[in-house]
C-alpha cells in the first residue's frame, strides 16, 4: 500500500484493491485506516481496525496473538545493492563481508537476516531503508519483492542481485475472536482467485509471476517463520541499545552545553545581525519538533553532500536541539547575578572577561546546574525520538522487540529499568554537584538564593 | 586627592548630576548627605569611572578622566578604577568563595601577588576587625555587619587611594562598628582619602571632615563638617539640618 504520488492523501496499491474486492464479496465496503506497521498487530489488537492487509506474513509469533486468512499472494525476497557496488552477488557475500543489510522491522526478511547472522539494520519503513542504501549509509536491503518492485526497481542507483529467493505469503490478519470473519474471507479469497481477479489486480501492478501457481493449486508448502526470543539474547540486546542511548545523551549534551554559549551571548550582548541570528536559531529549533528535525538532518543533508551515520546525526541533532534550550538556560543564569557584582569587579580592577571567568559565570552555573539536570534527564528520554531515523537505542529495541513478541510488559519494565539505572545516578551525581557549587548551603536542602 | 569638575550626568535628558565641583586634599573623609533620589548613588558611580557621564572630568591624584570616556577597554580607565576601592551598600560579596577567596581574589589576579602575600595581607586586615576565625566560611553564613567587614577588607587589600563607602549604616553591626572605624582612620592616617554616601548624619558626624549636602543632583553645599553643622552657608542646607534635627 503506497501514498498516491499524483494525490498523496489516497492510498492505491495490490493490497487496498484486494481488499476492495474481498471487502465487495463480503459486500461490505472497505475503510482504510493507515497505520504504523512495526505495532500494526498491537493496532489490530486494539480494536483500531478489524482486518490486517497489508503485505501481512503469517509468522508464529504472530499466530499466538492474532489468526490469519489463506494466503492471496506469494511473496519472495530481494536483494538489492547500490549499482557501483562491486562484489556482492548475493546475501551470503554480506554476510560473509559483513556487510550492513538493511530491511523492514519485523518481516520475513528481518527474521531471516537475524537468524543467518548478518549484520542488518531494521527500519520503520521501506523508503528509507532505500535512501540509506543509495546515500551509502547502509551496503544492501534485503525486501519483499512488491516492495522492492514499488521503491527500487526503477531506481537507476541500484541493481537487483541474486534469485528471488525464500517465498512466503501475504494474508490478511484477524482478531482471535473473529472465525465467522475469517471463515468469510477465506471463501471470498477462494472465489477471487478462481475468477482470476486477484490475477488481474497483480498483473496491473507487475507482480504475478510463476510462483503464483501454487495459489490456485492450493499446493505449496510454505515455512511459517518466526522470531526466536530467548530472554538472555533480549538483554544483550537491550543492553547494546541502552549503550547506544547513553553514547547519544551524553555526546548531544556536550555539544548543547558547549553550543549554547555563544548563542546565549550571540542573543544578549551582540551586534544586531548576531542577535537576530541566534534568536532565528533558537525559535527554529524550539518551536519546530525535535523528530522533524532529525528526519530533515538524515534525509536533507544527504541533498547537499552530507551523509552521516544514524547515530551520529541523532546525536548532532538533538545537540543543536538542546542548545537552543542551554542558552536560555544561560540567559536567565547570568541575568540573576546582580549587576553590581560586575562593578564591584571592576572597581577591584578585574577586567570584564577575568570577571567573567572568576566571578560572574561560577555564580551563573550555580543556578543553571538545576535546569540543565532536567535538561539531560528529558534529553535521555529524548534520544527515543531517534527511531525515526532507525538508530537501535532503548526505545527502538523495547518497541520493536515487544512487537515481535508480544511482551510488551515485561520487556516494558525492563526497559524502565534501564532508564532508570541511567538517570537515577546521573540524579544523583546533580545533587552531588550543586551541592559542590553551593558550599555555602551545608546540606544542600535549602532553596538557591539569588542574590 | 580627589576631584570633580563640572561634572553632569543626564538621564532621558534630566540632569541627574547637575555641575558638580568640589576637591578633597588627602586625608580627609568626605561624608556625602541627601535624600533618597538626590543622586549620591550616581556621583559615586562617576567618581569611580563605573559609569560614564555627560560634561566634566574627574580626578584621583594625578589621574583625570574626562566626560565620555570611560570604556573597559582603555587601560587608564583600569588605572584609575584600581584607585578607588568601593563598599557598596548590599556589600556584593562573592557568594561562591570564601572570606579568604574573597578578599584575595584581585591582589592574585589583578596586582599578580603570590597567594602566600595576598593571604598574609588579607589575615592582617581580617584581623583588626576580629574575623580572623571566619578564614573559611561562606559569606552567606556571615552577619550583616561581618559581611560588611569582609567587604571593606576586599577594597583594602586593593590598597586604594580613595575608598568609597556607600551607606554603610544599613549593614554595620554595632558592637563591632569601633573596629571597623579604627581600621577606617588608620587608613586615612596614612593619607588616603575616604568618602562616605548616607542619608544619615548621625554616623557621619564625628568622623567626616568634610560634608556635601545634594538636593535633585545638585551641589548645595561643600563644607568643612564643623561649618557645615554650625553654620551651614546655604538655606537648603539649614532646612535640611533642622528638619533632620527635629526628626532625631
Amino acid at each position: 500500500m503506497f501514498a498516491d504520488p499524483s494525490n498523496p492523501q489516497v492510498y492505491i496499491g495490490f493490497d487496498v484493491e484486494v481488499a476492495e474486492a474481498i471487502a465487495r464479496k463480503l459486500g461490505m465496503e472497505a475503510e482504510l485506516v493507515p497505520t504504523d506497521w512495526t505495532s500494526i498487530v498491537e493496532s489490530l489488537k486494539r480494536k483500531e481496525f478489524r482486518v490486517i492487509i497489508n503485505g501481512f506474513e503469517p509468522t508464529s509469533d504472530r499466530a499466538r496473538q492474532i489468526i490469519f486468512s489463506k494466503p492471496y499472494y506469494i511473496f519472495q525476497l530481494q536483494l538489492t545493492v547500490r549499482k557501483d557496488q562491486k562484489g556482492i552477488d548475493s546475501l551470503s557475500d554480506c554476510i560473509a563481508q559483513r556487510k550492513v543489510v538493511g530491511t523492514l522491522a519485523n518481516c520475513a526478511a528481518s527474521r531471516l537476516l537475524e537468524s543467518s547472522g548478518a549484520v542488518y539494520i531494521e527500519y520503520p519503513d521501506p523508503v528509507a531503508a532505500y535512501v540509506d542504501l543509495e546515500y551509502g549509509r547502509i551496503d544492501a536491503v534485503l525486501m519483499d519483492v512488491p516492495m522492492e518492485m514499488f521503491y527500487a526497481r526503477k531506481n537507476p542507483a541500484f541493481r537487483n542481485v541474486g534469485p528471488l529467493f525464500q517465498p512466503g505469503t501475504y494474508v490478511a490478519g484477524l482478531r482471535t475472536e473473529d472465525t465467522e470473519l475469517q471463515h468469510r474471507i477465506n471463501t471470498a479469497i477462494d472465489t477471487l482467485l478462481a475468477d482470476g481477479t486477484i490475477e488481474r489486480i497483480m498483473r496491473k501492478w507487475e507482480l504475478w509471476d510463476s510462483a503464483q501457481s501454487a495459489l490456485l493449486t492450493g499446493t505449496g508448502d510454505f515455512q511459517i517463520t518466526g522470531r526466536t526470543f530467548n530472554w538472555g539474547e533480549a538483554l544483550i540486546k537491550l543492553l547494546k541499545a541502552a549503550l547506544v542511548t547513553i553514547l547519544i545523551a551524553f555526546g548531544s549534551m556536550i555539544i548543547a552545553m558547549v553550543l549554547g554559549v555563544p548563542l546565549a551571548f550571540g542573543q544578549t550582548y551582540g551586534s544586531a545581525p548576531l542577535r537576530w541570528l541566534c534568536t532565528v536559531y533558537i525559535e527554529f529549533f524550539r518551536g519546530t519538533p525535535v523528530l522533524v528535525q532529525l528526519l530533515f538532518l538524515y534525509f536533507g543533508l544527504p541533498v547537499v553532500g552530507i551523509v552521516l551515520p544514524g547515530w551520529l546525526t541523532a546525536l548532532i541533532g538533538l545537540g543543536l536541539n538542546y542548545a537552543a534550550y542551554e542558552s536560555q538556560i544561560y540567559r536567565t543564569a547570568f541575568q540573576a547575578v546582580p549587576q553590581r557584582q560586575w562593578d564591584v569587579s571592576y572597581s577591584l580592577g578585574m577586567k570584564p572577561f577575568l570577571t567573567f571567568r572568576r566571578i560572574i559565570f561560577p555564580q551563573a552555573f550555580r543556578i543553571a546546574l538545576p535546569p540543565m539536570t532536567n535538561d539531560f534527564v528529558a534529553l535521555f528520554k529524548d534520544t527515543s525520538t531517534a527511531y525515526v531515523i532507525a538508530v537501535w537505542e532503548l526505545a527502538t529495541a523495547y518497541r520493536e522487540m515487544a512487537n515481535a513478541t508480544g511482551q510488551f510488559l515485561l520487556l516494558g519494565i525492563i526497559v524502565s529499568a534501564f532508564y532508570l539505572m541511567m538517570s537515577l545516578p546521573l540524579a544523583h551525581y546533580a545533587r552531588k554537584l550543586e551541592k559542590k557549587f553551593n558550599p555555602s548551603k551545608g546540606n544542600g536542602k535549602e532553596a538557591l538564593r539569588l542574590d | 586627592m580627589i576631584k570633580a569638575e563640572n561634572l553632569s550626568k543626564r538621564a532621558n535628558g534630566d540632569y541627574i548630576l547637575r555641575d558638580i565641583n568640589f576637591s578633597l586634599s588627602s586625608g580627609s573623609v568626605l561624608g556625602i548627605i541627601g535624600e533618597s533620589g538626590s543622586g549620591k548613588t550616581s556621583l559615586l558611580m562617576c567618581l569611580t569611572a563605573l559609569q560614564n557621564f555627560d560634561s566634566g572630568e574627574i580626578s584621583v591624584k594625578e589621574m583625570t578622566v574626562k566626560s565620555g570616556s570611560v570604556n573597559n577597554k582603555d587601560e587608564y580607565i583600569w588605572s584609575y578604577r584600581r584607585q578607588i576601592g568601593v563598599v557598596f551598600q548590599h556589600l556584593y560579596l562573592f557568594p561562591h568563595l570564601t572570606v579568604l577567596q574573597n578578599i584575595i581574589e584581585a591582589p592574585v589576579h589583578v596586582l599578580y601577588q603570590s597567594r602566600e602575600e595576598a593571604a598574609e595581607k588579607a589575615m592582617e586586615l581580617l584581623g583588626k576587625v576580629g574575623l580572623s576565625h571566619k578564614l573559611n566560611d561562606y559569606p552567606d553564613n556571615l552577619s550583616g555587619g561581618e559581611q560588611q567587614r569582609v567587604a571593606i577588607c576586599r577594597a583594602l587589600a586593593m590598597s586604594p587611594e580613595v575608598l568609597l563607602l556607600d551607606e554603610p549604616t544599613s549593614a554595620l553591626d554595632p558592637r563591632f562598628s569601633s573596629d571597623v572605624r579604627s581600621l577606617l582612620q588608620e587608613f586615612v592616617s596614612q593619607g588616603h582619602t575616604i568618602i562616605i554616601v548616607s542619608h544619615s548624619l548621625n554616623f557621619l558626624r564625628g568622623f567626616a571632615s568634610h560634608l556635601i549636602y545634594m538636593e535633585k543632583g545638585e551641589l548645595i553645599e561643600f563644607n568643612t563638617a564643623e561649618e557645615f553643622l554650625t553654620s551651614p552657608l546655604d538655606e537648603r542646607t539649614r532646612r535640611f539640618l533642622n528638619h533632620f534635627l527635629q526628626v532625631l
